[in-house]
C-alpha cells in the first residue's frame, strides 16, 4: 500500500523562486491534473481563493483560483493571460500565504477577461469579477514574479516587508 | 536486493496465493527484499504477488513520524481473526497502481494472527493505518485490488491510466 504523499510546502518570502517568471506549459497532461489537485489541497488547506504554482516551487504557468462561498468550484487554469481589463477599478485587501502575518489594501481593474488552457487542455475565455478578479490577477502576478505588494507605494512596500520580517 | 513491482492490470495480482508452509532462508530473503523494495517505492505495504511470487507474505512499517524508529513487519500466511464494527475510511494508494488515491472504507481495527521470519505465532491488534495497511495487503493474498472497492467507473478509468502507463513506459 502507498499513501498520498505529503503536498509540497509553500515557499516563504524572500525565497527567490518568487521573484522568477514561470514557463509556459507545453500541454495538459495526468502530471499536469495532479499538480492542480495537489495545489487546490494547499489552497483549501490554508484556507485560501487562489494559488499560483510556483508558491509550492514549481516554475509552471499553472494557477487556481475558487472565491466561490461554497467552496468546491475552483477553477484549473494553465498559461492565463490577461486579454481586456475593465477600466473601473476596485480595492481589496490581499494577503500571500507566502508572507505570513501582513496584508494591505491594493486596487486592480474590477473585471478581466482571462484566457488560458482549461483541465480539458482547451483553449477558454473566461470574465471575472469580484473577489475572482482580484484572485485571478493576484495569480498571474506569482506566475510573473510579481508580489502583491509590488503594486504598492515604495514607502508602503516597505513597512510591509518590515512587518513580514518581524512576523516571520 | 530491490525487485520490480508488477503494474496493475496483471493476471498475477489477480491470482489467490498459496500458504507457506515452510520457512527457508530463501524465504527470509525474499521478505527482506520486499521490505527493501517496500521503502524504496516509497510505499507502507507490499504483498508476495505484487512482486510476481504467489505465496501468502506480506511486509509493512506504517511508522510516518519523520524521524521515528521504523517498525518492519514480516507476516507470512496473515489472518485477520476478528474485525471491529467500527469503520474507518482512509485514502488508500496502491504500489501496483501508481499515482492513484482513493477512499476505501474498512473495519477500523483488526485482531491478525501470522507468523513471522523466525517461525513464531504472533498475534496483535492494529488500529488507523496500520489497520488499512494490513488489510490492503492481506487483501492482495487473495486477489483483491482496492480499486475492487470502487464503483466500476472509477476502477476501469482508474486502469485505463494504467494500461497508458504501462504502454509508455513499454516504449521508454
Amino acid at each position: 500500500m502507498s499513501a498520498r504523499p505529503a503536498p509540497r510546502p509553500i515557499l516563504r518570502w524572500p525565497d527567490p523562486r518568487l521573484r522568477r517568471p514561470a514557463a509556459p506549459v507545453e500541454a495538459v497532461t495526468d502530471a499536469t491534473r495532479a499538480l492542480w489537485d495537489e495545489m487546490i489541497a494547499v489552497m483549501e488547506a490554508m484556507p485560501g481563493v487562489g494559488l499560483a504554482a510556483p508558491q509550492l516551487g514549481v516554475m509552471e504557468r499553472l494557477a487556481v483560483v475558487d472565491a466561490s462561498e461554497a467552496r468546491g468550484q475552483a477553477i484549473r487554469m494553465a498559461n492565463p493571460e490577461i486579454l481586456d481589463t475593465s477600466r473601473e477599478t476596485a480595492e481589496r485587501t490581499e494577503a500571500s500565504p507566502c508572507l505570513p502575518g501582513v496584508s494591505a489594501v491594493v486596487r486592480r481593474p474590477a473585471r478581466v477577461t482571462v484566457r488560458f488552457l482549461n483541465e480539458a487542455g482547451v483553449i477558454d475565455r473566461r470574465e471575472f469579477e469580484g473577489l475572482w478578479a482580484v484572485s485571478v490577477q493576484h495569480q498571474i502576478d506569482h506566475l510573473e514574479g510579481r508580489m502583491f505588494f509590488d503594486r504598492l507605494s515604495r514607502v508602503k512596500r516597505d513597512m510591509i516587508l518590515r512587518r513580514a520580517k518581524k512576523a516571520g | 536486493m530491490k525487485r520490480p513491482i508488477l503494474i496493475h492490470p496483471d493476471p498475477r495480482l489477480k491470482k489467490v496465493a498459496a500458504p507457506v508452509d515452510d520457512l527457508s532462508d530463501a524465504r527470509r530473503k525474499l521478505a527482506e527484499d520486499m521490505l527493501e523494495t517496500m521503502y524504496d517505492a516509497p510505499g507502507i505495504g507490499l504483498a508476495a504477488p505484487q512482486v510476481g511470487v504467489a505465496e501468502r507474505l506480506i511486509v509493512l512499517d506504517c511508522v510516518k513520524e519523520e524521524g521515528a524508529a521504523p517498525r518492519p513487519l514480516v507476516m507470512f500466511n496473515p489472518e485477520v481473526v476478528a474485525a471491529s464494527e467500527t469503520l474507518n475510511t482512509y485514502e488508500e494508494g496502491c504500489l501496483s497502481i501508481p499515482e492513484q488515491y482513493a477512499e476505501v472504507t474498512r473495519p477500523a481495527e483488526v485482531q491478525v494472527r501470522w507468523m513471522d521470519a523466525d517461525g513464531h505465532p504472533r498475534e496483535e491488534s492494529f488500529d488507523g493505518l496500520w489497520a488499512t495497511c494490513v488489510q490492503h495487503e492481506i487483501d492482495h493474498l487473495n486477489g483483491k485490488l482496492f480499486i475492487d472497492y470502487l464503483g466500476p467507473m472509477k476502477r476501469q478509468m482508474i486502469t485505463r491510466k494504467m494500461v497508458k502507463l504501462k504502454r509508455e513506459k513499454a516504449k521508454a
